[in-house]
This record gives structure tokens, C-alpha cells and sequence, in this order.
């Protein structure tokens, strides 16, 4: 979609352009994700929030190139830093960057190094029968040529940036509470100094005490170390208030893309209304909330045209082609056909 | 009594309820304290939330109330009646009418190996609520009730079929087959898609309304809680430590716990880094607590007589008590 490069390409660490991501089942292909197009900036925190299955976990995974069969990546490409990510062969050769100024990465260089992932259950992301301080080390290890004793520096100066006693260090991970092993895995994440951190669900399985005082640690080490953030949730009351820029996925394809104040007071697509029709608040008086009717889509059978038409309450059954993303105001995207956003105030 | 305060007659409360579960060898005895001194009521046509972390006791309050775990100490009264006196052993068939439960989890609380249809009549049938041609078409109205339509395609297919969130209607219709009083609902949204929660939210408040039952909202959502429960308790490492009228517990937290874990919901309005963190640290281990307030290692305004003994209750307005030394405790 060239209506997308609206922004200085050379501001862009990562830069998504028409993904499409399908898995191979027996009963024919299914398509998770659907020409979306995205990009990042430095030092940004960009959210990507949807429904289970909406293909939020499939974005993360094709940009670090881990999908696995039946998975499979059919169009589209990933751009980090003006390298393609998907040109990457698993050899170490590092790939051509055609901005003389950037970096050669290969494949290996690019994980971890570049971009890290926090995955979303921090219980099934650290090895059992490994002490922390060797997974971490590992990790360092694997990267940078340097000496035990040194890595070991290296892992202490982590854990106090993650609020971690250094002690805890040679525990096991199953001597460590949720809310640890949650931070060690960020830990991990930090190790190496990438650039763009994508975290997936991060604290989706920590209490909301806990869950606040690890993302107010991310937010002010974001601050510090300059990295950027791709945040994966579901809980769209937190997305706003971590995010800076929101896009709502439904059902494989991106349906709106706004700063997060934006989704918050005007959000546009029928889906986003309805989302955040969902959220009860804590405040203020008690509202009635509807949700949305219906439930999301197979997508084995993805209904034609718009995806969200069956659910949606301003479908009049005119237009039948799939909407494109459009930009209504400076920098709020919207894909939708039936809404006429030509005036403003949309509400 | 007269007929007219039915409404406020608790029909279910359970008094100092506790529960140890026995961990170790037999050579060190240690015990998890997972519910201590824990006592509520639910009246008629009310939904009372239990909100607090996971660990809490939450859900071993609701299994304790149904009856699959026997309490270590503590009442439980239905309408009045002792139950754990009157039936010890286990549960009568009466009391498992009226008292029902809806699990967290719709996609194991269904048997895969039977019809919807099946699945509802079984109740209908053991409690003879229904019989003979009475039974489909009890099953129906069941199904219409819980905002299944058209209801005559559900019964025949079975769980694998169907979304998360018809199965959790179908959980529910599956605990109104037997005309219960009281339905405790133990995170029935939380493994649901987003888009479709208010829905199952929705239907539960009508149930409420139209059919007086009661209901316990257990949830670990303080929102959620605020928006279906008329109150709301909080819960901590095994004891309540606040109750009161929703809208009032949320907007005038007493308990310092209460006070910190809404200051941590996320509020798209105002920024991450506006917000301090209050206190640090975790739920401390269950396993043979130490004496006094659980809360006391993370509290900010602890004082010395936290630490060793308890607080009681403070009835702060009617209908809103917290445990906690910063308050008086009742006479």
C-alpha cells in the first residue's frame, strides 16, 4: 500500500508492507494475517490490539522469522533498519543493505541482537532445569565474545535494572514467583541492547499490581536505553495507556491505526467502537455496556468483503468489496466502507 | 419477618469459614492457610463480587460454598438451615439445586462426548424438575432464556461446535435447569473473546433481575466487578479485607490493599508514568503465615500491632467494613 509511507522512511526502524501470513490446514489454507501494513518508529511504543485469533502472535512471529509450518508467509515484506527480514536465508551470510549507512545482518545477527521477543507466558519461556544466571549468560554468550566471569557482570547490572536481587540469579526458575520470572524473561529481552523489543501479551497472566509495576519499569527503561516497542495485548484499557500509536486488528486484517488518545475519544471503525464498548470502566457513573453481537469469524470460511459486516451494526449490504485503509484525519486510518468520514466529528 | 423484607433475608451466608490444606511429609506438618475467617452473604436477587489476585482464595471460597471441598473450620447457612450440620456428609440433592456453579473454563466443563440437548436434560431429569415431553421442552426454553436462538439447532450438536461464548451460555442455562437460588460464577468471562464478555455480563444481570437469584462474581476484573456486582468484597491472601457497595468500595478505597490494586487498573485517561507504585513486593506465602495482617509486609502505614495480631472489623457506613488497624474496630 504506498499510502502508507506518509512519515520520513529513514525515521522507520521497522516498516511491515502488505504481510500475509497463511497457515496450512487439512481443510484448506487460513489466512492469519491479511495484507497488513504497519510501521515503528524510533523510540516508539506501537500497540497492536484485537481479539484471540485476530493474528496479532502471527505478526510478531514473522518479523523474528519464526513461524513454523504450517505457517507460511506468502506475501509481503519486512523492512528493519532498509533490510528486508524476509530475504533472510538461515545461512550466516549477512544480507546487502541497500542504504549504504545501515547495518549487514544476518539472520542470527538479527535475533535477539536487533530485535528481542518477551513471549507470553513467562513459565513456559524459561528453561526448567536451567539456572537463570546460565540462560542468560547463554544468551550473552552467544552473541558477544566474552568471558564467563564477564557475562556474569553483565547478568548482575540486568537484574538490578529489572528490580531482581542478584541472588536470585542461581535460582531455578520454578523457585521464582510469576511476577520474577516475568522480569527475568525481560531481563533476557534486554540483554543484548536491541533496538525493537516486541513483547506479546507480557503481563496478561500477572495480577494488576504486578502487571503496572513491570510496564512502568519498561516504560522508564524505554526512555533510557531509546529502544522502540511493538506491545501485544488484548486489554485495550491498558494498550492506551502504555501505547503510543494503536492498531486494531480483527480477524487477520489491520482495521484501524490512530495515536492511542485517538482509538481512546474518536474511534472511527465500527470493531473499535464496539471494543471499547466492552471495557467496563472504574470510574464515574455505571454505564450500560453492550459488547459487540456475534463472535469473531472462522478463518477457514472468512466472510467476503469486510470481515467484521456480519457483526456490524452500520452494514447496509450495498458494498461488498473489501475495505482499504484510509486516512481521515492526519495520521487515524480507517478501513471501512460504510461510514462516511468525510465530515468531521465523526463519532 | 414479614414478607415484604424477604429481599433482605441473607438466603446464603457463610460464617469464619477456613480452609488448611495439609502439604509435607509426615514428618513436617505445614498446612496452606487458604482461606481464613472468611464470611459473606449473598441476599436474593443480589450479586455480590469477590474480587483479588490469584491466590487470593477466591475460588476455593466458591468450591468450599458448593460443597466439593469440606472446611477445616467455619457455617455455611442456606435459607437459614446449617447445612454442614443438618447434612455432614455431603451435599443433599436440595441443596445442590438451589446452589449451582458456573467454572471458568467452557471448554472443559461441558462433556464432549454428549449432545447440548443431553447435557441440559441430564439435570432436568435427576432433579425431576421435568418430565416426559416436558423435558425438550424445558431444554428450549432454557436455551432461549440464555439468548440462544434459534434454540432447536443447538440441541442436537455438540460442545466442539460451538463458540466460547455459546458454551458459557450453555453453562449457564445448564445451572438455571434446576430453578437454582444461588449461581456462583467463578470467572465465567475470563477465558472468553473480549468482543463477546458484556454479553455473557449482560445476561447474567438479567438473570438477576427477572429471575431473583442470586449470585457470587468471583473475578479478578475490578471493572467487570463494579459493573455486574451490587457489592463487592476484596480479597487477600486468604482473608476479606474490604466489603462494601461497589461504586462506593471502588470510589472510597479504605484498606491500603483495596487502595492499591485500583490505583494499578490500567486507566486509559491518564498516563503510566503519572501513577507511583504505592508498594512493592508479592502475595506472601501461604504456607504456615506468620501472625497479624497478611498485608502488613507491603503496607505503606504498618504499625507494630499489624504484625502480630489481625485486625477485626470496622464498620465504616453501613454496609461497608474493612479489616484494618488504621480503623476502630467494632465493639
Amino acid at each position: 500500500m504506498d499510502t502508507m509511507s506518509t512519515s520520513q522512511p529513514s525515521e522507520k526502524l521497522l516498516d511491515i508492507r502488505d504481510l500475509r501470513v497463511e497457515y496450512l490446514t487439512e481443510q484448506g489454507p487460513v489466512c492469519a494475517v491479511n495484507n497488513v501494513s504497519f510501521s515503528i518508529s524510533k523510540g516508539e511504543i506501537f500497540g497492536l490490539a484485537g481479539e484471540s485469533g485476530c493474528g496479532k502472535s502471527t505478526i510478531a512471529h514473522a518479523i523474528l522469522r519464526v513461524l513454523r509450518p504450517p505457517a507460511i508467509i506468502t506475501a509481503g515484506n519486512v523492512f528493519y533498519k532498509g533490510i528486508d527480514v524476509l530475504d533472510f536465508g538461515q545461512e550466516q551470510k549477512p544480507s546487502k543493505n541497500p542504504d549504504a549507512n545501515g547495518p549487514e545482518l544476518n539472520i542470527e545477527s538479527f535475533r535477539w541482537a536487533e530485535v528481542s521477543m518477551v513471549f507470553q507466558s513467562a513459565m513456559n519461556s524459561l528453561n526448567p532445569v536451567m539456572r537463570a544466571l546460565d540462560q542468560i549468560t547463554d544468551v550473552i554468550r552467544k552473541h558477544q565474545k566474552i568471558g564467563k566471569k564477564e557475562a556474569r557482570v553483565r547478568a548482575e547490572e540486568l537484574m538490578d535494572i529489572v528490580n531482581i536481587d542478584k541472588q536470585r540469579l542461581n535460582a531455578y526458575p520454578h523457585e521464582l514467583s510469576g511476577g520474577m520470572r516475568q522480569r527475568m524473561v525481560i531481563a533476557m529481552a534486554l540483554a543484548l541492547k536491541p533496538d525493537l523489543m516486541i513483547m506479546d501479551e507480557p503481563t496478561t497472566a500477572l495480577d494488576v499490581v504486578v502487571q503496572k509495576d513491570i510496564l512502568q519499569q519498561i516504560e522508564q527503561l524505554k526512555e533510557k536505553l531509546g529502544f522502540s516497542i511493538l506491545f501485544i495485548t488484548h486489554d485495550l484499557s491498558l494498550m492506551v495507556e502504555f501505547s503510543d500509536r494503536i492498531g486494531i486488528m480483527y480477524a487477520g486484517e489491520l482495521v484501524e491505526m490512530a495515536p492511542a488518545k485517538t482509538i481512546l475519544t474518536k474511534p472511527a471503525h465500527p470493531y473499535t467502537q464496539g471494543l471499547l464498548n466492552s471495557f467496563p470502566s472504574i470510574r464515574g457513573p455505571r454505564k450500560k455496556l453492550t459488547g459487540i453481537p456475534g463472535s469473531p469469524p472462522n478463518l477457514l470460511h472468512p466472510p467476503k468483503g469486510c470481515r467484521f459486516h456480519e457483526r456490524c451494526p452500520y452494514y447496509d449490504g450495498k458494498d461488498e468489496t473489501t475495505p482499504k485503509l484510509r486516512e481521515i484525519t492526519p495520521d487515524h486510518w480507517v478501513a471501512c466502507n460504510c461510514l462516511d468520514f468525510s465530515q468531521a466529528g465523526v463519532q | 419477618m414479614t414478607q415484604s423484607d424477604n429481599n433482605n433475608i441473607p438466603m446464603l451466608e457463610a460464617k469464619h469459614l477456613v480452609k488448611h490444606f495439609p502439604v509435607g511429609t509426615s514428618l513436617k506438618n505445614h498446612a496452606v492457610h487458604a482461606i481464613n475467617d472468611v464470611s459473606l452473604t449473598v441476599r436474593r436477587g443480589e450479586v455480590v463480587s469477590l474480587v483479588g489476585e490469584s491466590g487470593s482464595g477466591k475460588s476455593t471460597t466458591a468450591r468450599l460454598i458448593i460443597r466439593l471441598i469440606q472446611p477445616t473450620s467455619g457455617e455455611i447457612f442456606l435459607d437459614g438451615v446449617d447445612v454442614l450440620k443438618s447434612e455432614p456428609r455431603k451435599a443433599s440433592l436440595e441443596y445442590r439445586r438451589k446452589v449451582q456453579m458456573i467454572f471458568q473454563d467452557p471448554f472443559g466443563s461441558l462433556s464432549p462426548n454428549h449432545s447440548i440437548g443431553y447435557q441440559l436434560e441430564r439435570p432436568l431429569i435427576v432433579h425431576k424438575r421435568a418430565r416426559g415431553k416436558e423435558v425438550r421442552e424445558r431444554v428450549m426454553e432454557l436455551l432461549a432464556t440464555v439468548g440462544i436462538n434459534p434454540p432447536a439447532q443447538m440441541i442436537d450438536k455438540y460442545p466442539f461446535e460451538l463458540s466460547g461464548g455459546q458454551r458459557q451460555r450453555v453453562s449457564i442455562a445448564r445451572a438455571l435447569a434446576v430453578e437454582p437460588e444461588i449461581i456462583l460464577a467463578d470467572e465465567p468471562i475470563s477465558m472468553l473473546d473480549v468482543s463477546i464478555r458484556m454479553g455473557v455480563l449482560n445476561l447474567m444481570e438479567k438473570l438477576k433481575e427477572e429471575h431473583q437469584i442470586g449470585f457470587l462474581y468471583i473475578t479478578h476484573d475490578l471493572a467487570s466487578a463494579r459493573y455486574l456486582g451490587d457489592r463487592t468484597m476484596v480479597m487477600y491472601a486468604g482473608h476479606v479485607v474490604e466489603s462494601g457497595e461497589s461504586l462506593d468500595l471502588m470510589e472510597n478505597p479504605y484498606h491500603p490493599y483495596a487502595q492499591l490494586l485500583l490505583a494499578a487498573v490500567p486507566n486509559p485517561e491518564a498516563d503510566l508514568t503519572t501513577r507511583t507504585v504505592q508498594a512493592r513486593g508479592e502475595v506472601p506465602s501461604l504456607i504456615d503465615p506468620p501472625p497479624g495482617c497478611p498485608f502488613a509486609p507491603r503496607c505503606q502505614q504498618v504499625k507494630d500491632i499489624c504484625r502480630e495480631i489481625m485486625p477485626g472489623v470496622s464498620t465504616l457506613k453501613p454496609d461497608h467494613w474493612v479489616r484494618c488497624h488504621l480503623f476502630p474496630a467494632d465493639a
